[in-house]
């Protein structure tokens, strides 16, 4: 009869720990996204609302989406802080296929710190491109399976591991296509925060 | 029939809690809008179960191991982990017979986790293939339960 009692009782304990453990809130990356200049010496930008779409799929995950003009032209950026809600955070291959578009190109590209994802799809005649990252503290990096064990050991750690990487999205505005190269020395908040 | 005990309930609802965000995946993405059908599907064999009269107690070992996924699952933020916790959790309800070890793997199909890896593929065809595999492993496991003379099997 012990032996139950005590198991009634670890089964109470083990569900007050999980639910605790599911809602500890751990500290993101707002300063990073705070860092984000809006404007300076040879850009500008203007912030952008998420439309309810994206709302619904970011939930609490912190975002930053702005537009940003700079003389290696428009692109509109879109960070993704997924410490509150680390499932707003999804593989953008995944969602691009997940809409409707088709792959037809990527390539490994240079981030400000390490490398990225350069992706050109096609949906109903249109073409598109985009090019991403996951972004920590002086490391770029590509592979969604490489953030999700990032931010499960963060988890489990309860954001002792390290920094949150926060998901970087640029696509370019009014043209089809903009030299990342250039777009890193002249908007330098990309490789800033 | 002897009633569950409340913590075999209090386990099961909470990997079933454990897995909600199934629910905003099945909204909100378009490889997963849908996919409840499989788990409506996968569900069929307890719906059987209940049928045929051959409810049984529910399986200690498989409870405490989807404890054991959900706590995983929560500490890790992975919901495949948790959502692999609220299936052993509904499979410690069913009978035992060795096409569980079919039906239960099956469970990956109505989990968001199936549309990652086959993203490669476009949603409608591979909502059908996940529909398709849904039904033949539930199908096969129900048929073996409500057989007249059905007798539970160790999974060996």
């Amino acid at each position: 009869m012990k032996a139950a009692g005590a198991f009634k009782i670890g089964t109470v304990l083990a569900i007050a720990l999980g639910i605790a453990w599911e809602t500890y809130p751990l500290d993101g990356g707002s300063r990073r996204l705070a860092a984000m200049a809006l404007t300076g010496p040879g850009f500008a930008g203007e912030d952008v609302r998420l439309d309810p779409g994206e709302q619904a799929v970011y939930g609490s995950a912190r975002v930053l989406k702005r537009k940003y003009a700079c003389k290696a032209g428009a692109v509109l950026i879109t960070i993704v802080d997924g410490a509150r809600n680390r499932h707003g955070v999804h593989d953008p291959v995944y969602c691009l296929r997940g809409a409707g578009w088709q792959i037809t190109d990527t390539q490994d590209v240079a981030a400000p710190s390490g490398k990225g994802e350069w992706i050109r799809a096609s949906r109903d005649g249109k073409q598109s491109e985009i090019t991403y990252w996951f972004s920590e503290p002086g490391s770029d990096y590509a592979s969604p399976t490489r953030y999700w064990m990032r931010t499960a050991l963060r988890h489990m750690t309860l954001g002792r591991s390290g920094s949150e990487p926060l998901l970087v999205i640029v696509q370019p505005i009014g043209v089809a296509s903009v030299d990342m190269t250039e777009l890193y020395r002249t908007l330098p908040p990309l490789g800033q925060f | 029939m002897k009633r569950p005990e409340w913590w075999t309930i209090a386990i099961t609802a909470y990997c079933v809690w454990n897995a909600h965000d199934l629910a905003a995946a099945w909204t909100d993405a378009p490889y997963e809008r849908e996919a409840w059908l499989c788990l409506l599907i996968w569900l069929s064999p307890i719906a059987a179960a209940v049928f045929a009269g051959k409810r049984p107690q529910p399986s200690t070992p498989l409870l405490i191991a989807a404890l054991g996924l959900a706590l995983s699952g929560a500490a890790t933020s992975v919901n495949f982990i948790g959502d692999t916790g609220a299936a052993v959790a509904a499979a410690a309800w069913t009978p035992r017979h060795s096409r569980q070890a079919v039906w239960l793997p099956a469970s990956i199909l109505w989990m968001p986790v199936s549309g990652w890896i086959a993203h490669s593929l476009d949603p409608m065809p591979l909502l059908a293939l996940r529909i398709l595999l849904s039904v033949a492993a539930s199908a096969w496991y129900a048929a073996a339960i409500v057989r007249p003379h059905f007798t539970e099997k160790r999974i060996s």
